[in-house]
Protein backbone atom coordinates (compact mmCIF):
# COMPACT_ATOMS: atom_id res chain seq x y z
CA UNK A 1 0.00 0.00 0.00
CA UNK A 2 2.95 2.46 0.97
CA UNK A 3 3.80 2.27 -2.80
CA UNK A 4 0.64 2.97 -3.70
CA UNK A 5 0.27 5.68 -1.76
CA UNK A 6 3.89 7.13 -3.09
CA UNK A 7 2.31 6.90 -6.57
CA UNK A 8 -0.60 9.00 -4.89
CA UNK A 9 1.40 11.81 -3.57
CA UNK A 10 3.11 12.58 -6.00
CA UNK A 11 0.44 12.71 -9.00
CA UNK A 12 -1.17 15.54 -6.23
CA UNK A 13 2.40 17.21 -5.81
CA UNK A 14 2.48 17.18 -10.09
CA UNK A 15 -1.02 18.39 -10.59
CA UNK A 16 -1.61 20.76 -7.88
CA UNK A 17 1.69 22.65 -9.31
CA UNK A 18 0.76 26.50 -7.43
CA UNK A 19 0.47 25.20 -3.97
CA UNK A 20 3.71 22.44 -4.51
CA UNK A 21 5.87 25.70 -6.02
CA UNK A 22 4.73 27.71 -2.89
CA UNK A 23 5.15 25.36 -0.50
CA UNK A 24 8.30 24.35 -1.84
CA UNK A 25 9.63 27.83 -2.26
CA UNK A 26 8.34 28.94 1.54
CA UNK A 27 9.91 25.56 3.47
CA UNK A 28 13.28 26.99 1.32
CA UNK A 29 12.43 30.29 3.00
CA UNK A 30 12.30 28.53 6.33
CA UNK A 31 14.84 26.49 6.21
CA UNK A 32 17.36 29.26 4.75
CA UNK A 33 16.39 31.72 7.82
CA UNK A 34 16.35 29.08 10.36
CA UNK A 35 19.63 28.36 8.71
CA UNK A 36 21.06 31.73 9.04
CA UNK A 37 20.06 32.13 12.34
CA UNK A 38 21.60 28.91 13.89
CA UNK A 39 25.18 29.81 12.27
CA UNK A 40 24.45 33.24 14.54
CA UNK A 41 23.33 32.09 17.56
CA UNK A 42 25.85 29.19 17.11
CA UNK A 43 29.02 29.96 15.78
CA UNK A 44 28.87 34.05 16.06
CA UNK A 45 30.48 34.25 19.86
CA UNK A 46 32.90 37.50 19.42
CA UNK A 47 31.98 39.52 22.36
CA UNK A 48 32.40 42.96 20.11
CA UNK A 49 29.89 42.16 17.25
CA UNK A 50 26.55 41.88 19.47
CA UNK A 51 24.88 44.88 18.24
CA UNK A 52 25.69 44.25 15.18
CA UNK A 53 24.08 40.31 15.87
CA UNK A 54 21.22 41.44 17.43
CA UNK A 55 20.21 43.41 13.87
CA UNK A 56 20.87 40.35 12.57
CA UNK A 57 18.83 37.83 14.59
CA UNK A 58 15.89 40.73 13.61
CA UNK A 59 16.08 40.51 10.30
CA UNK A 60 16.35 36.48 9.96
CA UNK A 61 13.61 35.95 12.48
CA UNK A 62 11.44 37.96 10.82
CA UNK A 63 12.25 36.53 8.20
CA UNK A 64 11.07 32.77 9.51
CA UNK A 65 8.03 34.19 11.58
CA UNK A 66 6.61 35.64 8.00
CA UNK A 67 7.65 32.22 6.45
CA UNK A 68 6.13 30.39 8.57
CA UNK A 69 3.03 32.84 8.48
CA UNK A 70 2.34 32.14 5.01
CA UNK A 71 3.16 28.83 4.94
CA UNK A 72 0.45 28.52 7.21
CA UNK A 73 -2.06 30.24 5.12
CA UNK A 74 -1.11 27.85 1.98
CA UNK A 75 -1.17 24.87 3.86
CA UNK A 76 -5.17 25.80 4.95
CA UNK A 77 -6.14 27.08 1.68
CA UNK A 78 -4.95 23.88 0.33
CA UNK A 79 -6.56 21.80 2.75
CA UNK A 80 -9.77 23.31 2.83
CA UNK A 81 -9.80 23.14 -1.36
CA UNK A 82 -9.18 19.32 -0.51
CA UNK A 83 -12.24 18.68 1.16
CA UNK A 84 -14.28 16.94 -1.67
CA UNK A 85 -11.22 14.54 -1.94
CA UNK A 86 -10.43 13.89 1.04
CA UNK A 87 -14.22 12.89 1.92
CA UNK A 88 -14.14 10.57 -1.34
CA UNK A 89 -10.86 9.13 -0.01
CA UNK A 90 -13.00 8.24 3.08
CA UNK A 91 -16.14 7.25 1.11
CA UNK A 92 -13.81 4.77 -0.07
CA UNK A 93 -12.16 3.38 2.61
CA UNK A 94 -9.59 5.36 3.41
CA UNK A 95 -8.88 5.82 7.40
CA UNK A 96 -8.05 9.05 8.85
CA UNK A 97 -4.30 7.70 9.24
CA UNK A 98 -4.00 7.29 5.51
CA UNK A 99 -4.62 10.39 4.63
CA UNK A 100 -2.17 11.74 7.31
CA UNK A 101 0.37 9.67 5.73
CA UNK A 102 -0.18 10.84 2.15
CA UNK A 103 -0.62 14.71 3.16
CA UNK A 104 3.10 13.53 5.49
CA UNK A 105 4.21 12.00 2.25
CA UNK A 106 3.45 15.28 0.09
CA UNK A 107 4.52 17.74 2.75
CA UNK A 108 7.50 15.63 3.08
CA UNK A 109 8.34 15.42 -0.47
CA UNK A 110 7.96 19.05 -0.98
CA UNK A 111 9.34 20.86 1.92
CA UNK A 112 12.44 17.97 2.16
CA UNK A 113 13.40 19.36 -1.18
CA UNK A 114 12.77 22.68 -0.69
CA UNK A 115 14.59 23.44 2.61
CA UNK A 116 17.70 21.20 1.58
CA UNK A 117 17.87 23.60 -1.37
CA UNK A 118 17.43 26.69 0.56
CA UNK A 119 20.58 25.36 3.06
CA UNK A 120 22.41 24.41 -0.12
CA UNK A 121 21.86 27.47 -1.56
CA UNK A 122 23.14 29.38 1.70
CA UNK A 123 26.50 27.28 1.98
CA UNK A 124 27.25 27.89 -1.35
CA UNK A 125 26.97 31.61 -0.80
CA UNK A 126 29.01 31.22 2.06
CA UNK A 127 31.86 28.54 1.34
CA UNK A 128 31.98 31.20 -2.42
CA UNK A 129 32.20 34.47 0.24
CA UNK A 130 29.72 35.95 -2.34
CA UNK A 131 27.57 36.13 1.29
CA UNK A 132 30.39 37.94 3.18
CA UNK A 133 30.23 38.05 6.42
CA UNK A 134 33.71 40.05 7.39
CA UNK A 135 33.21 38.33 11.05
CA UNK A 136 32.68 35.15 10.06
CA UNK A 137 35.48 32.86 9.53
CA UNK A 138 37.95 35.92 11.24
CA UNK A 139 37.81 34.75 14.40
CA UNK A 140 36.92 31.18 14.56
CA UNK A 141 38.52 29.52 12.28
CA UNK A 142 37.52 25.76 13.13
CA UNK A 143 34.25 26.50 11.36
CA UNK A 144 33.98 24.10 8.74
CA UNK A 145 31.91 22.77 6.27
CA UNK A 146 31.07 19.78 8.21
CA UNK A 147 29.74 22.30 10.92
CA UNK A 148 27.68 24.45 7.99
CA UNK A 149 26.24 21.00 6.92
CA UNK A 150 25.76 20.00 10.38
CA UNK A 151 23.76 22.93 11.60
CA UNK A 152 22.26 23.16 7.58
CA UNK A 153 20.43 20.03 8.44
CA UNK A 154 19.08 20.73 11.33
CA UNK A 155 17.62 23.69 9.39
CA UNK A 156 16.30 21.30 6.80
CA UNK A 157 14.76 19.23 9.08
CA UNK A 158 13.40 21.90 11.66
CA UNK A 159 11.72 23.03 8.37
CA UNK A 160 9.85 19.65 7.24
CA UNK A 161 8.43 19.25 10.93
CA UNK A 162 6.91 22.73 10.81
CA UNK A 163 5.18 21.81 7.70
CA UNK A 164 4.27 18.43 9.13
CA UNK A 165 2.77 19.58 12.19
CA UNK A 166 0.43 22.48 10.46
CA UNK A 167 -0.68 20.12 8.10
CA UNK A 168 -1.44 17.40 10.76
CA UNK A 169 -3.45 19.99 13.21
CA UNK A 170 -5.58 21.24 9.76
CA UNK A 171 -6.36 17.71 8.52
CA UNK A 172 -6.88 16.30 12.50
CA UNK A 173 -9.99 19.20 12.32
CA UNK A 174 -11.42 18.29 9.18
CA UNK A 175 -10.82 14.64 9.41
CA UNK A 176 -12.87 14.61 13.35
CA UNK A 177 -16.21 15.52 11.02
CA UNK A 178 -18.49 12.84 9.87
CA UNK A 179 -17.54 12.02 6.31
CA UNK A 180 -20.36 13.54 4.73
CA UNK A 181 -20.06 17.18 6.59
CA UNK A 182 -16.37 16.43 5.56
CA UNK A 183 -16.71 18.89 2.51
CA UNK A 184 -19.42 21.53 4.06
CA UNK A 185 -18.86 24.53 5.23
CA UNK A 186 -15.14 25.40 6.74
CA UNK A 187 -12.79 24.23 9.74
CA UNK B 1 -22.70 -11.55 4.23
CA UNK B 2 -25.32 -9.02 4.83
CA UNK B 3 -26.23 -5.50 5.84
CA UNK B 4 -28.84 -4.91 8.32
CA UNK B 5 -30.38 -1.59 9.12
CA UNK B 6 -32.53 -1.69 11.97
CA UNK B 7 -34.72 0.65 12.94
CA UNK B 8 -32.26 3.76 11.89
CA UNK B 9 -33.54 7.04 12.02
CA UNK B 10 -31.44 10.20 10.88
CA UNK B 11 -32.17 13.92 11.75
CA UNK B 12 -30.02 16.61 10.62
CA UNK B 13 -30.13 19.95 12.66
CA UNK B 14 -32.56 22.55 11.10
CA UNK B 15 -33.28 26.09 11.85
CA UNK B 16 -36.21 25.53 14.23
CA UNK B 17 -36.32 21.83 14.55
CA UNK B 18 -33.90 18.79 13.75
CA UNK B 19 -34.90 17.89 9.67
CA UNK B 20 -36.25 13.83 10.10
CA UNK B 21 -34.64 12.62 6.57
CA UNK B 22 -34.97 9.01 7.92
CA UNK B 23 -37.68 7.49 10.02
CA UNK B 24 -37.14 4.21 11.97
CA UNK B 25 -36.00 2.51 8.94
CA UNK B 26 -35.70 -1.35 8.68
CA UNK B 27 -34.19 -3.46 5.83
CA UNK B 28 -31.91 -6.19 4.89
CA UNK B 29 -29.12 -6.39 2.37
CA UNK B 30 -27.66 -9.82 1.42
CA UNK B 31 -25.29 -10.64 -0.47
CA UNK B 32 -25.88 -11.21 -4.48
CA UNK B 33 -29.02 -9.44 -3.96
CA UNK B 34 -30.51 -6.32 -5.85
CA UNK B 35 -31.98 -3.94 -4.37
CA UNK B 36 -33.97 -0.57 -5.83
CA UNK B 37 -35.12 2.14 -3.61
CA UNK B 38 -37.63 4.54 -5.17
CA UNK B 39 -39.08 7.28 -4.28
CA UNK B 40 -39.79 11.21 -5.07
CA UNK B 41 -37.04 13.91 -4.55
CA UNK B 42 -36.48 14.66 -0.80
CA UNK B 43 -38.07 11.19 0.28
CA UNK B 44 -34.37 10.15 2.15
CA UNK B 45 -33.34 7.55 -0.52
CA UNK B 46 -29.60 9.01 -0.59
CA UNK B 47 -29.41 9.57 3.45
CA UNK B 48 -30.71 5.35 3.45
CA UNK B 49 -27.98 4.72 1.41
CA UNK B 50 -25.35 6.70 3.13
CA UNK B 51 -26.46 4.66 6.14
CA UNK B 52 -26.46 1.55 4.68
CA UNK B 53 -22.84 2.22 3.22
CA UNK B 54 -21.30 3.22 6.43
CA UNK B 55 -20.65 6.77 5.17
CA UNK B 56 -23.02 8.40 7.70
CA UNK B 57 -23.70 7.08 11.55
CA UNK B 58 -27.65 7.05 12.13
CA UNK B 59 -29.29 9.04 15.01
CA UNK B 60 -30.51 5.97 16.51
CA UNK B 61 -31.04 2.49 15.42
CA UNK B 62 -27.68 0.31 14.52
CA UNK B 63 -26.77 -0.56 11.24
CA UNK B 64 -24.47 -4.31 11.65
CA UNK B 65 -22.05 -4.53 8.58
CA UNK B 66 -21.78 -8.48 8.40
CA UNK B 67 -20.92 -8.61 12.12
CA UNK B 68 -19.99 -5.70 12.64
CA UNK B 69 -22.13 -3.28 14.83
CA UNK B 70 -22.10 0.14 13.54
CA UNK B 71 -22.29 1.92 17.31
CA UNK B 72 -19.70 -0.10 18.50
CA UNK B 73 -17.04 -0.42 15.60
CA UNK B 74 -14.02 1.62 15.44
CA UNK B 75 -13.61 4.15 12.18
CA UNK B 76 -10.62 1.94 11.32
CA UNK B 77 -12.72 -1.22 11.33
CA UNK B 78 -15.73 0.28 9.13
CA UNK B 79 -13.19 1.91 6.73
CA UNK B 80 -11.20 -1.32 6.28
CA UNK B 81 -15.04 -2.64 5.55
CA UNK B 82 -16.06 -0.03 3.18
CA UNK B 83 -12.21 -0.65 1.55
CA UNK B 84 -13.02 -3.83 1.20
CA UNK B 85 -16.65 -4.59 0.71
CA UNK B 86 -18.35 -1.32 -0.59
CA UNK B 87 -18.75 0.82 -3.80
CA UNK B 88 -20.61 4.12 -3.92
CA UNK B 89 -21.66 6.32 -6.77
CA UNK B 90 -23.16 9.47 -5.24
CA UNK B 91 -26.01 11.61 -6.41
CA UNK B 92 -23.64 14.47 -6.58
CA UNK B 93 -20.84 15.34 -8.61
CA UNK B 94 -17.66 14.08 -6.31
CA UNK B 95 -14.89 14.04 -8.63
CA UNK B 96 -11.30 15.58 -7.48
CA UNK B 97 -10.60 18.69 -10.03
CA UNK B 98 -7.00 18.63 -10.47
CA UNK B 99 -6.56 15.00 -11.44
CA UNK B 100 -7.28 13.38 -14.62
CA UNK B 101 -9.85 10.86 -15.19
CA UNK B 102 -7.81 8.18 -14.96
CA UNK B 103 -6.27 9.28 -12.18
CA UNK B 104 -9.79 10.41 -10.35
CA UNK B 105 -10.48 6.55 -10.99
CA UNK B 106 -7.95 5.31 -9.61
CA UNK B 107 -6.72 7.71 -6.59
CA UNK B 108 -9.72 6.39 -3.96
CA UNK B 109 -8.84 2.79 -4.79
CA UNK B 110 -5.33 3.18 -3.68
CA UNK B 111 -5.80 2.39 -0.22
CA UNK B 112 -5.76 -1.34 -0.45
CA UNK B 113 -3.35 -4.37 -1.35
CA UNK B 114 -3.55 -4.41 -5.59
CA UNK B 115 -0.86 -2.83 -6.90
CA UNK B 116 -1.16 0.54 -8.83
CA UNK B 117 -0.73 -1.77 -11.85
CA UNK B 118 -3.71 -4.47 -11.42
CA UNK B 119 -5.86 -1.51 -10.56
CA UNK B 120 -4.84 0.67 -13.82
CA UNK B 121 -5.61 -2.68 -15.79
CA UNK B 122 -9.02 -2.71 -14.57
CA UNK B 123 -9.71 1.01 -14.80
CA UNK B 124 -8.55 0.74 -18.56
CA UNK B 125 -10.93 -1.77 -19.27
CA UNK B 126 -14.02 -0.11 -17.37
CA UNK B 127 -12.97 3.16 -19.73
CA UNK B 128 -13.03 1.48 -22.46
CA UNK B 129 -16.55 0.28 -21.63
CA UNK B 130 -18.06 3.33 -21.02
CA UNK B 131 -16.55 4.86 -24.21
CA UNK B 132 -14.42 7.41 -21.94
CA UNK B 133 -11.18 6.43 -24.01
CA UNK B 134 -10.85 9.81 -25.66
CA UNK B 135 -11.48 11.39 -22.26
CA UNK B 136 -9.05 9.52 -20.01
CA UNK B 137 -6.41 11.88 -20.16
CA UNK B 138 -8.40 14.71 -19.43
CA UNK B 139 -9.54 16.69 -16.37
CA UNK B 140 -13.12 16.66 -15.21
CA UNK B 141 -13.90 20.54 -15.82
CA UNK B 142 -13.36 19.29 -19.64
CA UNK B 143 -16.45 16.73 -19.32
CA UNK B 144 -20.28 16.45 -20.13
CA UNK B 145 -22.60 15.72 -16.94
CA UNK B 146 -22.91 12.45 -18.35
CA UNK B 147 -19.15 11.27 -18.86
CA UNK B 148 -18.41 12.57 -15.28
CA UNK B 149 -21.40 9.91 -14.28
CA UNK B 150 -19.57 7.61 -16.30
CA UNK B 151 -16.35 8.25 -14.93
CA UNK B 152 -17.73 7.75 -10.81
CA UNK B 153 -18.76 4.58 -11.98
CA UNK B 154 -16.48 3.36 -13.15
CA UNK B 155 -14.43 4.65 -10.03
CA UNK B 156 -17.43 2.31 -8.00
CA UNK B 157 -16.77 -0.78 -9.80
CA UNK B 158 -12.82 -0.96 -9.70
CA UNK B 159 -12.38 -3.27 -6.90
CA UNK B 160 -15.51 -4.94 -7.54
CA UNK B 161 -16.98 -4.70 -4.00
CA UNK B 162 -19.42 -6.92 -2.29
CA UNK B 163 -21.99 -4.36 -2.15
CA UNK B 164 -22.52 -1.51 -5.06
CA UNK B 165 -24.83 1.43 -3.93
CA UNK B 166 -25.39 3.45 -6.71
CA UNK B 167 -27.45 6.88 -6.12
CA UNK B 168 -29.34 7.97 -9.18
CA UNK B 169 -26.73 6.39 -11.65
CA UNK B 170 -27.97 6.84 -14.62
CA UNK B 171 -29.45 10.19 -13.95
CA UNK B 172 -28.00 12.12 -16.74
CA UNK B 173 -27.21 9.51 -19.21
CA UNK B 174 -28.41 9.05 -22.67
CA UNK B 175 -30.24 5.88 -23.51
CA UNK B 176 -27.07 4.12 -25.03
CA UNK B 177 -24.61 4.73 -22.20
CA UNK B 178 -27.64 4.19 -19.69
CA UNK B 179 -27.49 0.46 -20.86
CA UNK B 180 -24.09 0.02 -20.95
CA UNK B 181 -23.79 1.14 -17.21
CA UNK B 182 -26.50 -1.06 -16.64
CA UNK B 183 -24.83 -4.04 -18.27
CA UNK B 184 -22.16 -3.06 -16.36
CA UNK B 185 -24.22 -3.47 -12.98
CA UNK B 186 -25.51 -7.02 -14.14
CA UNK B 187 -22.01 -8.39 -14.74
CA UNK B 188 -20.90 -7.62 -11.42
CA UNK B 189 -24.52 -8.97 -10.22
CA UNK B 190 -23.50 -12.24 -11.73
CA UNK B 191 -20.24 -12.61 -9.98
CA UNK B 192 -22.11 -12.47 -6.62
CA UNK B 193 -22.40 -8.75 -6.06
CA UNK B 194 -25.25 -7.00 -3.96
CA UNK B 195 -26.67 -4.11 -6.31
CA UNK B 196 -28.70 -1.40 -4.04
CA UNK B 197 -29.82 1.89 -6.42
CA UNK B 198 -31.53 4.56 -5.03
CA UNK B 199 -34.10 6.01 -8.16
CA UNK B 200 -36.75 8.89 -8.30
CA UNK B 201 -37.45 7.03 -11.92
CA UNK B 202 -38.75 3.75 -12.73
CA UNK B 203 -35.30 1.72 -13.83
CA UNK B 204 -35.91 -1.51 -15.87
CA UNK B 205 -34.57 -4.08 -13.75
CA UNK B 206 -38.10 -6.11 -14.65
CA UNK B 207 -38.87 -7.65 -11.69
CA UNK B 208 -35.81 -9.27 -10.46
CA UNK B 209 -34.90 -6.37 -7.60
CA UNK B 210 -36.48 -6.19 -4.34
CA UNK B 211 -37.99 -2.54 -4.13
CA UNK B 212 -38.53 -0.44 -1.08
CA UNK B 213 -40.90 2.63 -1.75
CA UNK B 214 -39.94 5.40 0.06
CA UNK B 215 -41.72 8.74 0.79
CA UNK B 216 -41.07 10.94 4.02
CA UNK B 217 -38.50 9.35 5.21
CA UNK B 218 -40.32 6.04 5.82
CA UNK B 219 -40.77 2.77 3.80
CA UNK B 220 -44.45 2.78 1.99
CA UNK B 221 -44.15 -0.51 0.28
CA UNK B 222 -41.76 -3.33 -0.24
CA UNK B 223 -42.24 -5.82 -3.10
CA UNK B 224 -40.07 -9.06 -2.76
CA UNK B 225 -37.77 -9.61 -6.39
CA UNK B 226 -37.96 -13.08 -8.14
CA UNK B 227 -34.07 -13.48 -8.13
CA UNK B 228 -31.87 -13.10 -11.02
Amino acid sequence: MLGNLIWLSLINIKRRKLFSVLLFIMALLVACSLFLGNISSKLLTLPDITEFRQFFYVIIYSVLVTSILILSAVSIVSTGLRRTEYSILRIFGAQRVDIFLLAFLESFFLCFFGSLFGVLIIIILITSKAIYIPYFFVETPAVSLYQLIGIGGQAAFAAVMVEIIISAVLLFILLKKDIIDIERGSF
Amino acid sequence: MSIKAQSVSKHYPGNASPVVAVRNVSLDINEGSCTVVFGPTGSGKTTLLNLLAGIAAPTSGEVIFYNLHRSQCSDRRLSAFRERQIGYIPQRMMLIGDLTVLENILAPNVFCSHRIKQLKAVALMLIERLNLQKKAFLKPDTLSGGERRKVMIARALVKRPAFLFADEPIAELDDHSAKAVIKLFAELHEKGSAIIIASHKALSLGRMADLYTIGDGQIKAYRRGGGT
